[in-house]
Formats: structure tokens, C-alpha cells, sequence
């Protein structure tokens, strides 16, 4: 008899036989070095011609690029697409001030290998990974050891949230008690099919279960079904409000289709219909409580466009722009981080923050890969990235001021061994 | 890894005029005989990828290319394969914002039959139905199919080549044998009374 274990194993292995057939009589090497060569100049060409400065630099480098000289802002509106983008604040320190200087920090030496040189605090939420467990860095430099290897967390009035994925490979978002301010246990357990959101003001993270359920989790409410049936086909990207979602002020989430031919991206009203966050938004990056969202509208041969655009009343763009794709929203709406409009390999290299003109106010640059951009407050941004053969986070400012915080030799160029919470 | 001898004119120049190689010569002969070596499977790859010769040839070539500008920072070798593997999932995903556009190709009777593959006589029409299913996936979870039954990678393998979770590389592979089970005809489904 066959069984749904035993059936699905046939299917497995049929897709392995039939790959193995259509590939058995293609031997051939049909490039040489030349060609691969020559391809490489043309996309290096562009690369620069894409990048401000129209220089790629082979170590970090910081291009800080003059202010623009307007006063009485215009409202103004990091990384791997494949991230949702939601900028987290710890509900601790609603208003989060700068983390004081510290100097450079000095490499890990081997025998502390996954162990950072610990510095002034980061200013930002991070996990790292610690074994099979992950310590939750808070703002404030204090730590909590959460039970699992997680890859996002949020701290929520009283609980941490956190998602991760067990040996299986099935997903999972946990609601986790701090006891005694430093270590934790978990209360409860959703079984996840998408990674979690976490609104602006960090008090609300949502979620879409194994069984299409799109659940928002408020420290304060505790869970609520928003819809209970979303379609196999889409996705989270972000959400805003409070979490009350029976209340105008309450959940407003933002899905997109996984395949972006099936549709553009809506937005979940509390009643009413579902409507468009943008102007043929295709994916929501970021969003703030202000009625500001950062999208993607469109994608191109070797470019991706969209901009930020302004919700409130009859709405309109605050600026669009296909030389960025535009992610994380500061808290205070000024300034916007971006990655370059198009990206490839490990994912994108440099960001730039970017004004309400849409103008680069400052960039930076590494040699390999920027994994995970974040604001640390209105004026400075803060990046996990690789270079030099290290792991470092970077605190990037509005005026062009460029700090490391942390170093590590731990993790390697496609595993970082820090992950910043709801970056970009 | 088996090296295949360099072409002549590619790399053997540094021997021949008895002097120590420059940074780019080692570069291009390190990067020369990767080439040789693993060519032949990437392309099989991009070939499952993609479901068409042409776009898989396409996507090589970018994904090489981006590999040799990438060369020297690839700083562990044996994660080389690795990274190519991302560049060309990357790339295939890229390909809707191109409007791909079917370029036009000389017919002859040398050139390789689009997607003919050997015909298992006792196929019965199983294979063809299972790849038009395939072929027919987005392209991101045709890459999690590929990769898990023809490269043979593990969850966590797969997960980490294409930078997402476990647990979407396991509810792709569910949803792609739900597709399966439901497009491809029940006679066609194996397991049935006359495959025992």
C-alpha cells in the first residue's frame, strides 16, 4: 500500500530519474575563458557606471557625498529581497539615542571563534548565533539567551518573539519568557510557512502559519486571526499599526505574490476591501506608522524601480527612483536606506542612505557582501557585513560618519554569524 | 575533481616563457582549469533551471562571469561550486524582468532537439508529463527541486545555496509533488498496480 510518506519518496525520486535523463547526452563546455572574460568587463562597465562615484573600491570604502543644502524637510521617504524589511525599535527605548563611539575593535582570535570582540553596544537588536543557541543582543548591550537558533526576534512589551527552523526544516515563530532579565523558555509555538514581520514601533510581529492563517501577535493582545485562508501563492513583506486589529489604528499588513506575474502586493485593511499600498507596488520593502512605504514597482534588464510613496489621503510619491531599490524608512521619515538597483552573487555590496529627494546623503561600499541593514535612530544606520575575510558591523551616519562596532572571525562568506533583527 | 588538460594558448604561456606567473595569469589559470572541470555540470544545471538550452547557456556565461569578477574573494575554494549555484538561481530568477526574448536560431539537423532527452522505451509518457509540471513551477521553486533531486544537496544545503529557510525549502518540494500528484494523468502516477 502506498502511503503519503512512501508516495511522495516516488515522486522524489521520478523528479531525480527525469532530471537524469534530460541532462545524460549534455557533456558539453561551450565556454572559454575569452568569452567568460569579455562578459565579465560588460557587466563590470555597468556595475560602475550604476554605483556613485562611478568607482568600485576593493576595500570598504565610504563615499560621503555633501548634504543637501534644504532646510524644513520634505517629507522623505538594506538588503537581501528575499528578507522582509521592517524597521525595529526595542520597545524598551522607544526614542533609541546613538550608541556612544567605541574605538575598533580588534579581530577574534581563533580560540574565541564565534565569540565577537564585545564593544559598546551596538544600538540595534542582533542575534548571534552561540551553538544551538542564539543570544539576543538588546539595544542596550544587555543579552538574553534564547532557547534555539533563531533568525529574527522581536522584543515585545514582556515577551521576545522569535523565528526559526528546527532540524526538519519546518518553521516555527515562539513566544519566549524572559525570566530574570537573561535567560527565557518558551510559552507557545505557531508552526510558520513565512518568516515574521515586525511592525515600526517593535510591539506587533505577524506571521502566516502552516495552515494559511495570517496571525499577528501583540504583547499586550496576544494572538489574532487577521485572515484565516491566504493564498499558497503569497507571502508577508511587512506590517504596521498597533496590533489592536479590531480598531482603525490596528493591523495593517502588506503581502506580495511570491511570483510577481501572479500580482502586485495589497494590503490588508482592518475592513474593507484589500488595496494597494503603492501605485503598482509590487513588493512593500519597509513601512512606517506615517503612512510611508518603500516598494518595488517594477524590474527590469539590469534594474529594479520603485521609490517612496505616501499613503496618507488621496496619497502620492515622495520620490521614485530606478537607480536604488529603496528598503528601510528612518523613524522619523527623513531618510530611507537603499541598495543598488540591481544586484547579483552573494547579494548587494554597498547602501546608501538617501534623502527626501531621493538624493544619496552617504554610501558605503565593502568588498564581498552587505548581509543586513537596519536604523539604529533617525540619523544613523547600522549593517552587518563581510570584508577582509570578516564579519563586522558598521554604524553608518546621515552626515557621512562611518563606525565598525563589532567584529568576528566566526561564520564565513555565505553564513554570517550575526543577524540583525527585521533588517533589510 | 578531474582537470582536463588546459587548451593550448590558455595558461601553459607562464611555463613556456620560464618566468613566475603575475597574479592575473595564476587567476586565469586557476580560474581556466575550474572552467574545464565543472563547466560540463553547471550546465546541466542551468539546463534543469532554466528547461531551455539556450537561456541555461545565457545564464552559464553571466554566472561564470560573475564568478571570475568575484574570483579572489572566494576565499574557500570548495565553497566555489556553492556560490556559482546561487549566482545562477539569482540569475534565473532575473529573467522575468528581461522580457525574455526568443532569439531566433538557425534550425539544422546537428543542433541539439530542444529538451530531447533518452526516452526510456518503457517511459510511457511519465517523464514528459513530469517535466512539462517542472518546467511550469516558478522559477525559485524549480530551483529548490533541482537542487534537492538532481544536485542531491540536503534541506540545509539547499537552504543555504539559495539564502532562504529550511523550512520553505521542505513546504517547496511538498508543493511541488502536490503539483504532481494533481497535473500529472493518474495513469501516469507511479506506484500504480502495473509499476509493481
Amino acid at each position: 500500500m502506498n502511503t503519503p510518506d512512501n508516495e511522495n519518496g516516488t515522486w522524489e525520486s521520478e523528479m531525480g530519474d527525469e532530471f537524469e535523463r534530460r541532462v545524460r547526452n549534455l557533456h558539453e563546455a561551450p565556454l572559454d575563458l575569452s568569452s567568460v572574460k569579455g562578459t565579465a568587463m560588460k557587466i563590470r562597465t555597468r556595475r560602475r557606471a550604476a554605483v556613485a562615484g562611478g568607482i568600485l573600491a576593493a576595500a570598504a570604502v565610504l563615499v560621503p557625498v555633501a548634504v543637501i543644502a534644504t532646510t524644513g524637510n520634505d517629507r522623505a521617504d538594506g538588503i537581501d529581497p528575499a528578507v522582509p524589511s521592517v524597521t525595529v525599535t526595542d520597545p524598551a527605548t522607544p526614542q533609541p539615542t546613538p550608541a556612544p563611539t567605541p574605538a575598533p575593535t580588534p579581530p577574534a582570535s581563533p580560540e574565541q571563534t564565534g565569540t565577537p570582540q564585545v564593544g559598546a553596544p551596538v544600538g540595534v537588536p542582533y542575534l548571534e548565533r552561540a551553538g544551538g543557541e542564539t543570544v539576543l543582543h538588546r539595544a542596550d548591550g544587555s543579552t538574553v539567551t534564547l532557547p534555539g537558533t533563531y533568525r529574527d526576534a522581536a522584543v515585545l512589551d514582556g515577551p521576545v518573539v522569535g523565528y526559526r527552523t528546527d532540524d526538519q526544516g519546518n518553521g516555527f515563530v515562539d513566544v519566549i519568557d524572559v525570566v530574570d532579565g537573561s535567560s527565557s523558555s518558551v510559552s507557545t509555538t505557531y508552526a510558520v510557512r513565512s518568516a515574521m514581520s515586525t511592525t515600526p514601533d517593535g510591539r506587533t510581529v505577524a506571521f502566516v502559519t502552516t495552515d494559511d492563517e495570517l496571525v499577528v501577535y501583540n504583547g499586550e493582545r496576544g494572538a489574532q486571526t487577521l485572515r484565516e485562508s491566504v493564498d499558497p501563492g503569497v507571502t508577508l513583506s511587512a506590517i504596521v499599526g498597533n496590533g489592536d486589529c479590531v480598531s482603525e489604528a490596528g493591523c495593517h499588513p502588506f503581502l506580495e505574490h511570491v511570483n510577481f506575474e501572479e500580482g502586485a502586493a495589497f494590503e490588508i485593511n482592518y475592513e474593507g476591501e484589500d488595496s494597494a499600498p503603492a501605485p503598482g507596488a509590487l513588493r512593500v520593502n519597509d513601512a512606517g506608522d506615517d503612512f510611508l512605504v518603500s516598494v518595488i514597482t517594477s524590474g527590469t534588464d539590469f534594474e529594479t524601480c520603485g521609490g517612496l510613496y505616501d499613503r496618507e489621503g488621496g496619497g502620492r510619491w515622495i520620490f521614485e527612483t530606478c537607480d536604488y531599490q529603496v528598503h528601510e524608512i528612518a523613524p522619523d521619515g527623513q531618510h530611507t536606506v537603499a541598495f543598488d538597483s540591481y544586484f547579483d552573487g552573494l547579494g548587494p555590496r554597498s547602501f546608501y542612505l538617501l534623502d527626501g529627494d531621493g538624493e544619496e546623503v552617504a554610501s558605503f561600499t565593502s568588498d564581498s557582501v552587505v548581509s543586513g541593514v537596519t536604523w539604529a535612530d533617525s540619523e544613523h544606520a547600522v549593517a552587518t557585513t563581510y570584508q577582509d575575510g570578516q564579519w563586522r558591523i558598521v554604524s553608518l551616519g546621515v552626515d557621512g560618519e562611518l563606525k565598525t562596532l563589532e567584529t568576528t572571525e566566526a561564520g564565513n562568506e555565505l553564513n554570517a554569524p550575526w543577524f540583525l533583527t527585521g533588517a533589510s | 575533481m578531474q582537470l582536463h588538460h588546459p587548451k593550448p594558448g590558455l595558461g601553459n604561456e607562464t611555463v613556456a616563457m620560464g618566468r613566475r606567473a603575475t597574479r592575473t595569469e595564476r587567476r586565469d589559470e586557476e580560474f581556466t582549469a575550474y572552467l574545464h572541470a565543472r563547466q560540463p555540470s553547471l550546465l546541466r544545471t542551468a539546463y534543469l533551471l532554466t528547461g531551455d538550452r539556450h537561456q541555461a547557456e545565457d545564464v552559464l556565461q553571466t554566472s561564470l562571469a560573475k564568478l571570475y569578477l568575484s574570483w579572489d574573494k572566494v576565499r574557500d575554494r570548495d565553497s566555489v561550486d556553492a556560490y556559482v549555484r546561487r549566482i545562477m538561481v539569482n540569475e534565473n530568477n532575473s529573467l522575468w524582468r528581461r522580457g525574455w526574448k526568443k532569439r531566433e536560431y538557425a534550425t539544422s539537423d546537428e543542433a541539439m532537439p530542444e529538451g530531447a532527452p533518452h526516452v526510456d522505451e518503457y517511459d510511457e509518457g511519465r517523464g514528459a508529463a513530469l517535466w512539462d509540471v517542472v518546467r511550469s513551477l516558478p522559477p525559485k521553486a524549480r530551483a529548490v527541486v533541482v537542487l534537492r533531486y538532481y544536485e542531491q544537496l540536503t534541506e540545509a544545503e539547499t537552504a543555504d545555496v539559495l539564502g532562504i529557510s529550511t523550512g520553505t525549502v521542505k513546504s517547496q518540494c511538498s508543493r511541488a509533488i502536490a503539483s504532481l500528484r494533481e497535473r500529472v494523468p493518474a495513469h501516469l502516477h507511479p506506484g500504480r498496480p502495473e509499476d509493481s
